[in-house]
């Protein structure tokens, strides 16, 4: 019993934490996609270390549509849903419905990369067509020779992330056209299974985001697609606004929960930080920056609910 | 004269002191038993926390989908529009990895068993036994980690078709894992055996190993099985080393090659995607939770009838 | 009658003794393979892991940089879970053991909660994260919070801690006990003060050993939902958390995605050893020390 109140006087004396802060306390708890979760991730991690120590940020990665259920409730849920989609007629259906006002925040711009195994030196670059033929249950191609002549003789081994992932979506909507996915595909919840995955297995080809390629160069090839006017590399220069890769170029977004921004002074200094760096932090997770405008746009548009806010709160205090 | 009656009053007080005492004394006394009577209950309450939560949202879950297509169906797609929710993919899984992992724990944990009860000098048994208890308290997320970055990329280099998640690898660590359950339980089984019975073997003109393999071994069967049905249920109900190196594809297939996921692999991969609530989704949760305990149950309790009816008495 | 035939048993002899050495050396290979995967399980995780063990990766925080990580917030949430675990399965575990050995009636009843604590012993240990997950972090509205994981993980424990305990009040001998009454004493004075201060030394034994499966255990803590990036330190039970076994899943299963987390899961693996080590040798030193003889 003496060990353990020891144990105790000693945890309630560590547990103080030095770091940077102005009052700020509070979490701020974040959800979503995948894909946006480094670049989340590394934000979240900023401002607890540089700004606000006493801010618990906590970033998760169930994916878009998972993210949106958890989002959308009627108390409580998360404070922000990363998507690398936009968000859906019937979610913001649901989000009226539950009074919830709901701000569009654009953090990055992404392209989806078709990535192949490192062995694979026979499709290093692929047509637009070739692509979605080799994803769609009726595009027939089973072997690579299938794709084109010369290709090896064996089967495809078509990965992807699974349907909780805005991405799949994205891939599935605006890239195959809503038609259905080749049935044998491995879809995975994980990324990093994804990546290690393709890198494992010699024939297979996946999609996932700029980011997750560009961090496993040494493991991973990109295919470079022909939209008609040559193949076009994904690089952080092509995935740009209105760069060459612009068909398989997206952009993403966090869904910020304005009235919980209003009442919690520390979901909005981090929602303006977020945009305030998103930038920078951007091109260091893989994604290209957001024109600077439009993220100057947004961070006036969230100062503007400070002022509401500071009012509020100085009548309270 | 003084120091008697001093000695008098002093004891006196204590016999105040103590009749005074006894009011509380017997009020503690009293409720004491009926204290710990209520403590010993919680052990039962969380057995029926356990039963009801699984139950009441496997009630729900059979609302949303028909017993014949979960324990019938071979296809398992949770998410997506058309779900599918068959659990033969996840029973196969969980099968076919305790499977592996017998194989290797019930040979080597019971040949370690008759080394050690039979064999060993009392020198070699005390440096020996307490190295495979530490095997016993190595945490199964470091199984797992070995599994993932040692076990499977090895075997890769020996079975070209192996893919990089697959049931193999597991299944073979979780069988070292077992192996000094299987060994600790037999090896007591096999030392309450009395020596007499050895001895007159012995006498016999029988060799070590045959007074083992017709004697002793018959003698402690009732333990040496109790210890492998037990060693069953805990590969049954293990959860890290599958999940980390095992993938969670749900194909329903018998090739130890491929990735498989286990009942256990399917509950730690949809709580991290953290179902909504109220989703059917969520509630197949509780129904394959409630697969996996009732497996694991009717295996312990087979565990304990074995030993008790089947205890050969001496 | 028939008579053993010597000479055939004489020839058979050569046989059966060479078999029985053979086999003798096949069983000390098995008892063997064992530790022969213990010692490369260790060289693997002591090479890929302790290179990166400084005081730098003890005392930071975590972070997405595979430099800057650091394990101190997982290992202060190991000590507050411990700090919730530790008295809750004390108080249950013993309490049950003073019960079931000290006052239970031999009977259906006393042998019912004697089964009923063997099947909890055998019951996966992520049942019980459901079990926790659906009734401390939801039905209660704990969350994700110490005191939640730390209730769970009791629970699962608690087996453990009865069975030890039991044992050790069973090998107080009835002597002692006899004694006491014999000087008056009531029943609850006679545990209080004879048989449990005898007992102590196996009833720690137990409570250690279950303090280890709690630190080692990740498969609960997985379904109550721990967060893969913790920054900020727990100051209290009510705060999140996140423990050693949880960072090595995480960084073991993003190992594809940054190579060098596998690295950092290996060097938590040895700090998680580590700690097991130093508890189980408490554990023995207690057992071999203050272990009466009477």
């Amino acid at each position: 019993m003496i060990f353990l109140s020891m144990l105790f006087v000693f945890l309630t004396a560590c547990g103080g934490d030095e770091g940077n802060s102005t009052g700020l306390e509070g979490s701020v708890v974040i959800d979503g996609s995948g894909t946006v979760y480094p670049l989340m991730a590394r934000l979240a991690e900023d401002y607890m270390v540089n700004k606000e120590i006493n801010v618990s940020v906590e970033v998760s990665r169930s994916g878009t549509s998972a993210g949106f259920k958890k989002f959308l409730v009627q108390d409580g849920g998360t404070d922000f849903n990363d998507a690398s989609r936009s968000i859906k007629e019937e979610e913001l259906a649901e989000a009226e419905k539950l009074g919830l006002s709901v701000k569009e925040l654009k953090v990055a711009l992404d392209g989806i990369t078709i990535v192949t195994n490192k062995e694979n030196d026979w499709a290093t670059e692929l047509t637009h067509q070739e692509v979605i033929d080799i994803f769609l249950a009726s595009g027939g191609k089973k072997k690579w020779s299938d794709v084109r002549e010369g290709f090896p003789d064996e089967p495809i081994k078509t990965y992807g992330p699974n349907e909780n992932h805005g991405t799949y979506e994205f891939f599935w909507e605006t890239i195959l056209e809503e038609q259905d996915l080749v049935d044998d595909i491995n879809l995975q919840q994980d990324y990093a299974t994804l990546v290690d995955l393709v890198s494992k297995q010699k024939n297979a080809i996946g999609f996932f985001g700029y980011g997750y390629y560009e961090s496993n160069k040494d493991k991973l090839n990109a295919v470079k697609i022909d939209f008609g006017n040559g193949p076009v590399e994904p690089t952080l220069e092509t995935i740009k606004e209105d760069g060459a890769y612009a068909p398989f170029t997206r952009p993403v977004f966090t869904y910020l929960k304005e009235g919980v921004a209003k009442e919690e002074p520390q979901v909005l200094d981090f929602a303006i930080y977020a945009m305030k760096n998103a930038g920078t932090a951007a091109q260091k997770t893989g994604f290209a920056p957001v024109p600077e405008k439009e993220l100057q746009a947004s961070v006036e548009y969230l100062e503007g609910l400070k002022s509401v806010n500071g009012e509020e709160n100085s009548s309270n205090k | 004269m003084d120091n008697e009656q001093n000695r008098d009053l002093k004891v006196r007080e204590m016999i105040q002191q103590n009749k005074q005492n006894v009011s509380l004394n017997s009020v503690t006394e009293k409720l004491m038993p009926r204290f710990l009577f209520v403590v010993a209950i919680i052990s039962i309450i969380t057995t029926i926390g356990i039963v009801i939560t699984l139950l009441t949202e496997t009630v729900h879950f059979f609302r949303d989908v028909s017993f014949a297509e979960f324990f019938t169906g071979t296809e398992l797609s949770p998410l997506g529009s058309d779900a599918e929710f068959g659990i033969l993919p996840l029973v196969t899984g969980t099968i076919i990895s305790s499977t592996i992992a017998m194989f290797v724990a019930i040979p080597i944990g019971l040949m370690s068993a008759i080394f050690l009860s039979e064999y060993a000098s009392e020198g070699v048994r005390r440096t020996l036994k307490p190295l495979l208890e530490v095997l016993a308290g190595i945490p199964t997320i470091v199984y797992g980690f070995f599994a993932f970055t040692f076990v499977t990329p090895l075997l890769r280099t020996i079975i070209p078709g192996l893919e990089p998640t697959n049931i193999l690898s597991p299944g073979l660590v979780m069988g070292v894992m077992i192996i000094p359950m299987i060994a600790s339980l037999s090896e007591d089984a096999m030392s309450s055996v009395p020596n007499a019975m050895r001895e007159g073997a012995l006498a016999l003109g029988a060799t070590k190993l045959e007074t083992t393999w017709r004697v002793v071994i018959p003698a402690a069967m009732s333990g040496i099985v109790a210890s492998f049905v037990l060693g069953i249920s805990r590969a049954i109900g293990e959860t890290m080393i599958v999940t980390i190196a095992s993938g969670s594809s749900k194909n329903f297939t018998f090739d130890v090659t491929q990735s498989m996921q286990t009942m256990t692999a399917y509950i730690v991969e949809v709580t991290g995607g953290e179902a909504p609530a109220g989703s059917t989704l969520y509630y197949s949760l509780y129904a394959v939770a409630m697969t996996l305990f009732v497996f694991t149950l009717i295996m312990n309790l087979i565990a304990q009838y074995i030993s008790k009816r089947f205890r050969e008495g001496y | 009658m028939k008579y053993v035939d010597s000479a055939q048993v004489q020839k058979n002899m050569g046989g059966r003794l060479r078999t029985n050495q053979i086999m003798k050396i096949l069983f000390l290979i098995s008892t063997l393979i064992g530790l022969v995967v213990l010692v490369v399980l260790f060289y693997r995780v002591l090479a890929d892991g302790l290179g990166w063990i400084n005081m730098n990766f003890l005392t930071n925080r975590l972070s997405v940089d595979a430099d800057r990580a650091g394990i101190m917030g997982a290992i202060l949430g190991t000590l507050w879970l411990m700090l919730v675990v530790a008295p809750v399965t004390m108080f249950l575990g013993i309490g049950t053991a003073i019960y079931l050995e000290e006052y239970a009636k031999k009977g259906r009843f006393q042998s019912f909660i004697q089964t009923n604590i063997a099947n909890l012993a055998g019951v996966p240990s992520i049942v019980f994260g459901i079990l926790g997950l659906t009734v401390f972090v939801r039905g209660m509205g704990l969350g994700n919070i110490v005191l939640a994981g730390g209730l769970t993980m009791a629970l699962l424990v608690l087996p453990i801690v009865v069975v030890a305990s039991q044992e050790a009040l069973r090998s107080v001998p009835q002597f002692l006990r006899e004694a006491s009454y014999g000087m008056g004493a009531t029943k609850w004075q006679t545990i209080k003060k004879v048989v449990l201060p005898a007992a102590i030394p196996g009833i720690l034994t137990g409570v250690i050993l279950a303090l280890s499966r709690a630190v080692g255990e990740t498969a609960p803590l997985t379904v109550i939902g721990i967060p893969a990036l913790l920054i900020p330190f727990p100051d209290s039970i009510l705060d999140k958390f996140t423990v050693l076994p949880m960072q090595i899943y995480y960084w073991t299963i993003d190992s594809a995605l940054v190579a060098e987390y596998s690295n950092l899961a290996a060097a938590t693996i040895v700090i998680l050893l580590l700690i097991l080590l130093i508890m189980n040798s408490i554990a023995v030193i207690i057992r071999n020390k203050f272990q009466k003889r009477f």
